[in-house]
């Protein structure tokens, strides 16, 4: 009973509204759905992209802790999206610095990353795939 | 607008990384791909996934880490999703879960989608999805 892979990460943020515009803006994410789950205490947001199945929801629980995001806590290090290969990364890389948005870049033999950060300080990458 | 292909892969911070490799590779039948070492000195992360790259999940330790208990209200990591082909496969986890003696809910069918979700050692949120 293999898994097929990550279907997608739940995200706990501060504001859900400029989390949402924030990754429509900057990533081409859009508003899939937004409801409030009462059992959970908390506002769902789920975006995606319009051309594949790719999801990301987003929380912000009523008891949540406004804190912003650190990678040396328990939880999340950093998620990365997938780019076709090296061009396409930089011209990402054009278009988010071009946006204001601070983005250091690693080139090793075989994968480019580039890493920024989300308004929650949350560690985003974009990456060229890897060598199989 | 570049495109995005799809999640490359995830990353968590973990406490007990000695533990958590072993328990990642046997609960959820992972390979171990590639140690990384972070550049600053702070620490270093075990790549675990399937063999083709197809999918990653990184398993982080950080010296400044403080090994509180993950709570998916704090900023960061809500949750982690992982895709089984169908239904069925819900119910072959859980069976391998209880085996393992592994902290699950029951398989919760919901609608267009069920869901079995279940903690890693330090509490970090996961689930298994089937679609449909």
């Amino acid at each position: 009973m293999p898994m097929r892979g990550v279907d997608h990460v739940g995200f706990t943020v501060t504001d859900l509204d400029r989390t949402t515009e924030w990754y429509c803006e900057h990533l081409g994410f859009e508003p899939l759905l937004r409801y409030t789950n009462d059992e959970l205490g908390a506002e769902v947001q789920i975006l995606r992209r319009p051309d594949h199945p790719l999801r990301l929801s987003f929380r912000r629980y009523a008891n949540g802790d406004d804190e912003p995001f650190s990678e040396f806590r328990v939880g999340l290090d950093h998620f990365a999206l997938g780019v076709a290969d090296a061009t396409e990364l930089t011209d990402w890389q054009r278009r988010l610095e071009g946006a204001g948005i601070v983005c250091g870049r690693t080139d090793l033999p075989g994968l480019s990353i580039i890493t920024f950060r989300d308004p929650d300080n949350i560690q985003v990458e974009l990456c060229t795939p890897l060598a199989t | 607008m570049p495109d995005i292909a799809g999640i490359h892969h995830i990353s968590v911070t973990v406490t007990d990384i000695e533990r958590s490799v072993p328990w990642y590779s046997e609960v959820l039948g992972l390979t171990k791909l590639m140690d990384e070492t972070h550049p600053d000195g702070s620490g270093y992360a075990v790549v675990l996934g399937k063999p083709d790259f197809s999918m990653c999940v990184g398993l982080h330790t950080h010296s400044t880490n403080e090994r509180e208990r993950f709570s998916e209200t704090r900023t960061g990591l809500d949750h982690l999703s992982f895709l089984v082909a169908e239904r069925a496969e819900l119910d072959a986890w859980e069976e391998r879960l209880t085996e393992l003696g592994v902290q699950h809910s029951p398989v919760n069918d919901l609608g267009a989608y069920a869901v079995l979700v279940f903690r890693d050692p330090d509490n970090i949120q996961l689930e298994f999805i089937s679609m449909g």
